[in-house]
């Protein structure tokens, strides 16, 4: 399951694409873009794309990463803005959004200095969800002008405490990746066992360790289509009445894959296909242990 | 069919085991009260979908078996040429025994079909 994507499909969304600029598969093909370094195609393409297809969240998310990847942080967070608005809860731009703030905060200066330095510093996410929601009519509307407004004017008198607190927030939420991946370079020490990734409930990496033997893997994939497999699994064991999903192997003809919810994450290991799978368990058991008692340490701190 | 879900039914733990095709229509059951070969059957057909669709994402990948454990049981099924051998389990019993027991099964099963 930890695969590539086939050039074929490229090459079917390329043809799409210039055939009709406004296709709904731009967002794809502009991702692909992105990856291999053409930012700015991707940019051009996801304008033209939204430009027909304004409400497209997909498509605002990769021109929010090309932005981000060519430094241009303002942009950025301003299409970010416009995909909060109409998802407030969308947990890609909340990802994308914590990413821009830790870079843009490397160069942030002892005070607020200009308008953008206010918006960007009070960017936490319950600040977001709380302008959002006073800038919402009954209906659930949201009005963005006010949004961008509110942001402005609120800046000035939260800049000072959440700093502070943002900065311990964020130097915390490193150390605890920066465990995870250790957790997970520990387990391809196990013999044959050439992958392991760590994917919160909707299939989105945290952290990752493969062995050379693994090759090039699409993690977002590999996570999303994981996290289905395991949410089927676990739906269909409680309607068979046999209770909660706690593992699921799968042995394939080129590997094994081996699944496990630890807390709101799901842990995917892959393996050889003639790998031990008592071995293997051993080693999965010794990781999610390790992986529980993180979350543990984190909830007391 | 039913010589042959008799025979892994005899190991102990085990609740019972189904075969059914890859539509999750059933071929044969033998299951102890409580379990529901409709329900088990068109799930386990569902998730097997859901895992091969899953592979092909990337390149072509032949399934031969998947286990799901659960807190109060299991799911292991193997998957041949044209059906799935499906067993159901209670929590703690010896799943290698119950494999090798389902690999011989599968053997004969796809003999008879």
């Amino acid at each position: 399951m930890l695969t590539n994507i086939p050039a074929d499909n490229v090459k079917n969304f390329a043809d799409q694409v210039v055939n009709d600029p406004a296709s709904l598969l731009f967002a794809s093909l502009a991702d692909f873009y992105r990856e291999n370094g053409l930012c700015q195609e991707a940019i051009n393409m996801c304008q033209v794309g939204l430009d027909a297809h304004p409400d497209n969240i997909e498509g605002r998310v990769v021109l929010t990463q090309c932005y981000k990847d060519i430094k241009d942080y303002e942009k950025a967070r301003i299409e970010i803005m416009k995909i909060l608005s109409i998802q407030s809860e969308n947990p890609q731009a909340k990802k994308i959004l914590e990413e821009v703030d830790k870079l843009n905060s490397t160069n942030t200066r002892s005070g607020p200095s200009s308008q953008k330095e206010l918006i960007s510093s009070q960017t936490s996410f319950d600040s977001i969800q709380a302008v959002v929601a006073e800038n919402s009519s009954e209906d659930g509307t949201v009005n963005q002008a006010s949004v961008t407004e509110a942001f402005s004017s609120k800046g000035t008198e939260a800049f000072g405490a959440r700093s502070i607190a943002e900065s311990a927030a964020k130097e915390s939420e490193d150390l605890t990746v920066s465990a995870y991946s250790h957790i997970l370079s520990e387990i391809i020490k196990t013999p044959q066992v050439y992958g392991s990734l760590l994917v919160d409930e909707v299939g989105y990496p945290i952290a990752s360790a493969f062995s050379i033997q693994a090759g090039k893997v699409d993690e977002e994939a590999s996570g999303a289509l994981s996290a289905l497999v395991y949410s089927t699994a676990a739906k269909a064991t409680e309607k068979i009445k046999l209770g909660e999903l706690q593992r699921v192997i799968i042995d394939t003809k080129a590997e094994k894959l081996f699944l496990s919810r630890v807390g709101s994450q799901i842990l995917i290991i892959s393996a050889e296909n003639s790998a031990k799978v008592g071995l293997v368990a051993v080693s999965f058991k010794k990781a999610l242990d390790k992986i529980r008692g993180l979350g543990l340490s984190k909830r007391s701190m | 069919m039913k010589d042959i879900l008799n025979q892994i039914n005899d190991v102990p733990g085990v609740r019972g085991s189904i075969v059914i095709d890859k539509e999750g229509l059933v071929v044969a059951s033998n299951l102890m009260s409580g379990l529901e070969e409709k329900t088990i059957s068109a799930l386990v057909a569902t998730i097997y979908a859901e895992i091969v669709k899953s592979l092909a994402a990337g390149r072509e990948q032949e399934v031969y078996g998947v286990q799901l454990y659960a807190n109060e049981g299991s799911i292991i099924f193997l998957c041949a040429s044209y059906c799935i051998l499906i067993v159901i389990t209670e929590p703690g019993t010896n799943i290698g025994l119950v494999s090798i027991k389902m690999k011989a099964s599968t053997e004969r099963l796809m003999e008879l079909l």
